[in-house]
């Protein structure tokens, strides 16, 4: 059940990240054209709000706000477990030499170029398949091997530190659901972190602090989320490449 | 070909036959490999455009009786005619209206055939036909070198080629899963009038919980997925299309409770596996594993991640909402469909502790697993099943073309 709230989550956090990085691409593009006169013109074109600009531009707002309010949604519902989870493996993967789990991608993209090779090599030899499923029973034994190596120094003192160390994602599910920052002991204002309760704030808050912090919360998500509690095969996607 | 001799030439395909209340009705005669000839004539052209008209419309009506439709899909080139007939030149055959009109009618019949009524997961025809236009133009062959060339002139790419057959189908299968509610729906009503009893959702359940539609509906949601990563960033060419079916689909899911569904189910598999221990034991959980309630989250990321239309991509998230529970699927016909868990967000007081959690119980009072679970985790590496992988429906393709 929590898989499928991490799985949200993480999508959910990967597009705000682009979206963020988009919006951040195009300020920079009028800022860096600020002399120009003609881009005054369609700034102020784009300021007027019966202007088509704009209009695309609060629907494209309103889908970031969407997406901010069901992260606060899942946040709100599930939080603690997907933070728990997140800390575990992020406090694994900060322990290791980061090169067990660095390896994974390389060895996808191996994976991938042959994968794409099978495709025709499936419709003239079925035994080709086998060769596949070895390469992901392969796959999956080294993750395993990983994680176990990991988890039997999980509570080492080291370790039992590190889990009290503050992550940026505990700020932000601080700001998604207040009730969390008591349960994990943060307070108002600590680390420039302010919590508040009226909707419309909150919602700027979290797409502001995503924005600020987005480098440091997408390395806490997507190297936990995605080579830690993910690592089930799904050779649906397997057949893709 | 003279009209006296095309009569003739259809009887040797068609029979009149008497039904259970003794009406005459026109049936195909058991003889697949006669009507694959006249397959073969129609796709080759060798009979007129008043002949082929006339053709098309004998086919529909045949096709409306169940009989005539298995035996249809058991002629060897049947995949050929409806590729051809999904490709038809529009300054040819396809600039009557008529024409248009018959062809989405026999397509609408093959695709509520293969979805909701076979049990012989036919939903890989299906899938054959949206895949079909890469085959034809790798190898082609008597029956469709003229598609092939029609289809190479269209479109450049490979990638694209495949596509075309799917862009085609989206409507009529759209189509098919709302007559389908729709009818689903009246029965329930005619029935409760009849009975003087209120409509129950136990009723709707016991209609929609046919055996035939769980494995089929489910492998057609599980083939989207892999065709929605295959296109990735080309969804953006085609994005109104493919959020308005995936908002439908949705909602077809939901109401029928398919939605919910975790089989196979999402475990863990043990550390140590080898690929014979795989195929042997392992393969049906690692394959999609999680179900259609994965899948669906992966199509709705996957597209969210790659088109652009801002409303339409917001009503995906609110499909993603009511998905976890967190929220009513205010879009679906049927008042009456009442979902334990849903309404989070309306009620917070009052609403279940887990409403993800009591959606799947539901999902799974609805379609026992004992009764599922054989039809959902079908191996796809064992030899009998190998033809219904996406990517070996060539096998099965090629085969047929052999036989013609």
């Amino acid at each position: 059940m929590l898989l499928i709230y991490e799985i949200v989550f993480n999508g959910l956090f990967k597009l705000i990240y682009s979206e963020v990085n988009a919006s951040k691409v195009d300020s920079s593009v009028i800022r860096g054209s600020e002399n120009n006169k003609e881009t005054d013109e369609v700034q102020k074109a784009n300021e007027d709000p019966n202007g088509f600009a704009s209009l695309d531009g609060s629907s494209q707002n309103k889908y970031s706000d969407e997406l901010v309010l069901l992260l606060i949604e899942i946040i709100s519902f599930a939080g603690l477990a997907i933070n728990n989870t997140l800390r575990m493996h992020h406090v694994s993967d900060t322990n290791s030499t980061r090169g067990c789990l660095n390896k994974k991608p390389m060895n996808q993209s191996i994976s991938k170029r042959n994968l794409g090779e099978t495709e025709i090599r499936y419709k003239n030899n079925f035994s080709a398949i086998k060769l596949e499923l070895e390469k992901v029973c392969e796959y999956h034994g080294e993750q395993i091997r990983q994680i176990k190596k990991q988890e039997t120094n999980k509570f080492s003192d080291n370790q039992a530190n590190r889990l009290n160390k503050k992550l940026k994602i505990d700020e932000l599910f601080a700001l998604c659901n207040p009730e969390f920052s008591a349960s994990k002991g943060l307070k108002s204002g600590s680390a420039g972190l302010k919590i508040t309760k009226n909707p419309r704030e909150i919602l700027v808050a979290i797409s502001a602090f995503i924005q600020i912090h987005r480098e440091e919360l997408q390395s806490e998500i997507n190297h936990t989320l995605k080579y830690s509690s993910l690592k089930i095969p799904r050779l649906v996607t397997h057949y893709n490449h | 070909m003279e009209p006296l001799t095309y009569r003739a030439f259809i009887r040797t395909v068609v029979q009149v036959r008497k039904n259970e209340r003794l009406e005459k009705i026109p049936v195909l005669r058991k003889d697949p490999k006669a009507i694959g000839l006249v397959f073969e004539k129609f796709m080759r052209r060798q009979i007129n455009f008043s002949e082929r008209k006339s053709f098309l419309k004998e086919l529909y009506v045949v096709l409306g009786y169940r009989y005539s439709m298995k035996i249809f899909v058991t002629v060897p080139n049947y995949l050929h005619l409806l590729h051809d007939l999904l490709n038809l030149d529009p300054n040819g055959d396809a600039s009557d209206g008529d024409v248009r009109a018959t062809v989405q009618k026999i397509l609408r019949k093959f695709i509520n055939f293969a979805l909701f009524e076979d049990d012989q997961q036919r939903v890989f025809d299906l899938i054959a036909l949206i895949e079909f236009s890469s085959y034809s133009n790798s190898i082609p062959l008597r029956a469709t070198e003229q598609i092939s060339k029609r289809t190479e002139n269209l479109f450049e790419s490979d990638q694209k080629t495949v596509s075309q057959n799917f862009f085609k189908l989206l409507k009529p299968i759209e189509f098919t899963m709302k007559e389908y509610r729709e009818k689903s729906q009246k029965k329930l009503l005619e029935e409760s009038k009849m009975n003087s009893e209120i409509m129950t959702e136990k009723k709707l359940e016991s209609y929609n919980t046919k055996k035939s539609i769980v494995p089929n509906i489910c492998q057609f949601v599980y083939y989207l997925e892999y065709f929605l990563l295959k296109i990735g960033a080309t969804i953006e060419q085609d994005e109104v299309q493919i959020v308005q079916f995936i908002s439908n689909l949705f909602d077809f899911l939901y109401e029928t409770q398919i939605l919910h569904l975790i089989y196979p189910p999402m475990k863990s598999i043990p550390s140590e596996i080898n690929s014979n221990v795989l195929m042997k034991k392992y393969e049906s959980v690692c394959h999609r594993n999680g179900g259609p309630l994965i899948s669906m989250l992966t199509i709705i990321f996957t597209v969210l991640r790659n088109a652009k239309i801002i409303p339409e991509k917001v009503g995906l998230l609110k499909c993603c909402a009511v998905l976890l529970g967190l929220q009513k699927n205010d879009r679906t016909s049927d008042p009456n469909v009442s979902r334990h868990g849903s309404g989070m967000k309306d009620k917070p007081k009052d609403g279940p502790p887990h409403p993800l959690k009591e959606l799947m119980i539901s999902a799974i009072k609805r379609y026992p697993g004992s009764e599922v679970k054989k039809d959902m985790s079908t191996s796809l590496v064992d030899s009998a099943n190998a033809d219904k992988l996406p990517d070996l429906l060539v096998q099965k393709v090629i085969f047929e073309r052999l036989l013609c």
